[in-house]
This record gives structure tokens, C-alpha cells and sequence, in this order.
């Protein structure tokens, strides 16, 4: 259960941890997973196309760079990536507030 | 398993998929490295943590499939776009030389193959666009619905390429002569340029075709052929997403009746070719423009019989796989 809603959240998540800083596919990982509080650990395998295919989307650039000396392929949000992120923060919002709405009725 | 051997095995089950490799194996590697260093600082020892991390990532087969169906739909994707470019230039060609003052340029291309070539070719490139944009955005498109794309853009790609190779054929070895350079120079350029925009389109149909065959062929990928109810699914989806829902029932109907829905396409079409003829020669010309509507009526009847089922527009069986 808990897999396929981060599996059809993963865009969101990807892009909240790029919002403040570039960050390479291991770090976006450990970013989620801090953030969560350890309750979101997102799969390597997923990780990386979708993280290709924002690229393709144009959602975040890439390039190569030394991060404590090893070359890495670093993520950057783009401007398109940011307004998306924006939107899909919104449309969490009023679902999260909608739902709460629902499991509060009595 | 250490980390070379997982990469080994990352790179051969890529290389079976026809994924692209290069860059998707450097990042894997550098995580693998990453994360074992983190485990072996918690205090696992080097063969342990390289198993745990190799572990954590993934099983290798599930990994490659996963970004070869990512890069099969974004190849589909590119592909779709460049066959429509090619469509777009190759028409505009067509009507230059169609509509050109010189009788001599009038008459190239030949015209009857290209027509029929481009109106076959813009049914099965309407069936690629409309499934490429239904799943644009999406981490893959599902495996039927790739195969469905490649078999439309391998159609589409293959009628412009051979109507615009055998116009040219036609056109250096006709007994009236070539076309003067002087005289035909910018259409002589742009066509050159069609052609090379029409070969570009079937290299990127062919990469389409042998990436989606690829996914397809994985254990457990084989969908049964429902291409048609997908096709009406993915309409009705772009039809919400433009907000306009009150036109899918109609269309839903025709994409699942879609033999009925020819022969009314093939109707309309015969009462407007002999419209169109009666309307510029006079009650003269109806005998001929109904020749012309008929010979058109029956390309459209004979064409969806021959490529319907290879263009997804008809299935042999007809259940919903979702």
C-alpha cells in the first residue's frame, strides 16, 4: 500500500527534495527518507527513469560535477520544474484538506 | 554478489532490452559505492555491505525493464513528433508542386500514390498522437499501447518514404524530362529536404519498433491485443483532459464499431469527391468525379481491411485489459 502511493507521488517527492539545493540520486534519496522521518525510503530502480524522464520533461537539468571527490551526475530544478512543483503542492493541499474533511465526518 | 558482478549483470539485461546504458549504469554504480560506504560505516564488513547495498537497489532484471520501458515511451514519444514533422513537410511539398504554375512541375509528384500515401499515412499517425499524448507524462506507456505506436509510425513512416522515393523514380525517368533546375529550384530543394526529413522519421520508426519489441518480449509482458478499447480509452481521456467529454460517447461508439464507422467515413467520402467534381466541371464531369469518389470510397474500405487490425483500430477479441 504504502509503496504505491510513493510510487504515484514519486514526481512530488523528487522535486520537493530538489527545491532548496541540486542533489544527486543518493542524496534525494536520503533527503525523503529524513524528511519523512525514515517513513518513505524510495526504490533505486524507480528512482533513476523518473528522474531521466523529468529531465526529458524538462521539469530538472543534470550534469556532471565532483561531489566529495567522486563525479556525479547532479539534478537542479528548472523554472518549469519549480512551477510544476508549486502546483502539484496545491493540488496535495486541497486533496490532503478534502480528505480530511471526509475522515472527520460523522 | 559485489558490485561488479551487479553491474555486469545491470549492463547485460539493459543490453537485452536495447535500454540506453551508458549513463544510467555510471549513476548506478556511484549509488552502489555511496550506499555500501554508508552500510560499511555502520559497521558491516566490505562483502556484507556490497551485498546489502547491491540488495537494496534492486534485482538487476527488474531494474533494466523498468528503464527500458521509460526509454522505449520516451523514444516513441520523440518519434511520434518527427513523423509528424515529416507528415507536415512532406504535405506541404505535395501541395507546392500540386498547385505550381509550371504544367511540368504540376505533373511531380505524379500525385494518385502520393494522395492515397498521405491520407494513409495521417489515419496512422493520428493513432500514434492520439496514444503518445494520452501517455506523455507518464513513467511509461503500457506495453500494448507502445507496440500499437510503433506498428501506426512503422505504417506511417513506410507509405511517405515509398510514395515520395517512387515519386522521385517517376519523376528522373519520365520521357518528358526532368524539371529544368532553373525552373523548379526552391521545389527541388524542398523536396530533397522532405526526403531527408522522411528518412529520419523511419530511422526513429525503427528505433521505436525494435525498443517496444524488446519490452513486449520480457516473461510476463505479453498483453493480449486490445488495442482498439485502448484507443477508445485514450480519447476519451485527452477528450476530459481538454474538457470536452460530451464528444467521446460518438467517438467511443465509432473507435468500438469501427467497421460501421468506416463505411460511413467511406460514404461521406464518395458524396463529397463527387460533390467537389460536379461543383468544377458541371453535371458534365459526374461521371468522372463519381469514378474518382468510388475509386477513393473503396481505397478507404480496402486500406482499413488491410492495416486496420496493424493500426490498433480493431481487435479480434474485444474485453478490457484494465
Amino acid at each position: 500500500m504504502r509503496g504505491e502511493v510513493i510510487k504515484n507521488h514519486l514526481e512530488l517527492l523528487v522535486l520537493t527534495a530538489l527545491k532548496t539545493e541540486p542533489g544527486h540520486g543518493y542524496s534525494i534519496i536520503r533527503a525523503v527518507r529524513d524528511r519523512s522521518d525514515g517513513e518513505f525510503e524510495l526504490l533505486e530502480g524507480s528512482l533513476y527513469p523518473a528522474l531521466h524522464r523529468l529531465e526529458r520533461d524538462r521539469l530538472v537539468t543534470s550534469s556532471w560535477s565532483n561531489v566529495a571527490g567522486r563525479k556525479r551526475r547532479v539534478y537542479k530544478l528548472s523554472r518549469k520544474g519549480r512551477a510544476v512543483l508549486e502546483q502539484q503542492e496545491r493540488d496535495w493541499r486541497r486533496f490532503e484538506r478534502a480528505m480530511n474533511l471526509v475522515l472527520a465526518a460523522r | 554478489m559485489t558490485i561488479n558482478d551487479y553491474m555486469a549483470e545491470l549492463e547485460r539485461e539493459l543490453r537485452r532490452r536495447r535500454a540506453p546504458r551508458a549513463r544510467l549504469l555510471r549513476e548506478a554504480e556511484d549509488h552502489l559505492h555511496d550506499l555500501c560506504a554508508e552500510l560499511a560505516a555502520d559497521g558491516l564488513a566490505q562483502k556484507q555491505a556490497e551485498a546489502r547495498a547491491v540488495a537494496q537497489f534492486g534485482a538487476a532484471a527488474t531494474v533494466a525493464a523498468r528503464f527500458a520501458e521509460a526509454a522505449a515511451s520516451a523514444t516513441a514519444h520523440r518519434a511520434v513528433t518527427v513523423t509528424a514533422a515529416a507528415f507536415v513537410v512532406y504535405t506541404g511539398v505535395f501541395v507546392a508542386f500540386a498547385t505550381a504554375a509550371s504544367p511540368l512541375l504540376r505533373d511531380f509528384p505524379q500525385g494518385a500514390g502520393s494522395f492515397l500515401a498521405l491520407q494513409l499515412a495521417a489515419v496512422a499517425l493520428g493513432v500514434a498522437l492520439v496514444r503518445s499524448l494520452r501517455w506523455r507524462g507518464a513513467p511509461a506507456a503500457p506495453t500494448a499501447e507502445l507496440t500499437a505506436i510503433a506498428r501506426a509510425l512503422s505504417i506511417a513512416a513506410i507509405v511517405l518514404v515509398g510514395a515520395a522515393f517512387a515519386e522521385a523514380a517517376v519523376a528522373v525517368s519520365r520521357p518528358a524530362g526532368v524539371i529544368a533546375w532553373s525552373a523548379g529550384r526552391w521545389l527541388t530543394l524542398a523536396f530533397a529536404a522532405a526526403l531527408v526529413v522522411l528518412l529520419l522519421s523511419a530511422i526513429s520508426a525503427v528505433r521505436v519498433v525494435a525498443q517496444a519489441q524488446a519490452v513486449h518480449a520480457l516473461p510476463g509482458r505479453h498483453v493480449h491485443s486490445t488495442a482498439a478499447v485502448l484507443l477508445a480509452d485514450d480519447v476519451e481521456t485527452l477528450l476530459a483532459r481538454f474538457r470536452l467529454p460530451k464528444a467521446s460517447g460518438t467517438l467511443r461508439w465509432l473507435l468500438v464499431h469501427p467497421w460501421s464507422a468506416t463505411l460511413a467515413i467511406a460514404g461521406l467520402a464518395f458524396v463529397t469527391v463527387s460533390a467537389a467534381g460536379v461543383a468544377s466541371s458541371g453535371r458534365a464531369g459526374l461521371s468522372g468525379a463519381a469514378a474518382l469518389a468510388a475509386v477513393e470510397s473503396s481505397v478507404i474500405v480496402c486500406s482499413f481491411a488491410a492495416f486496420g487490425r496493424m493500426l490498433g483500430l480493431r481487435d479480434t477479441a474485444r474485453h478490457d485489459a484494465r
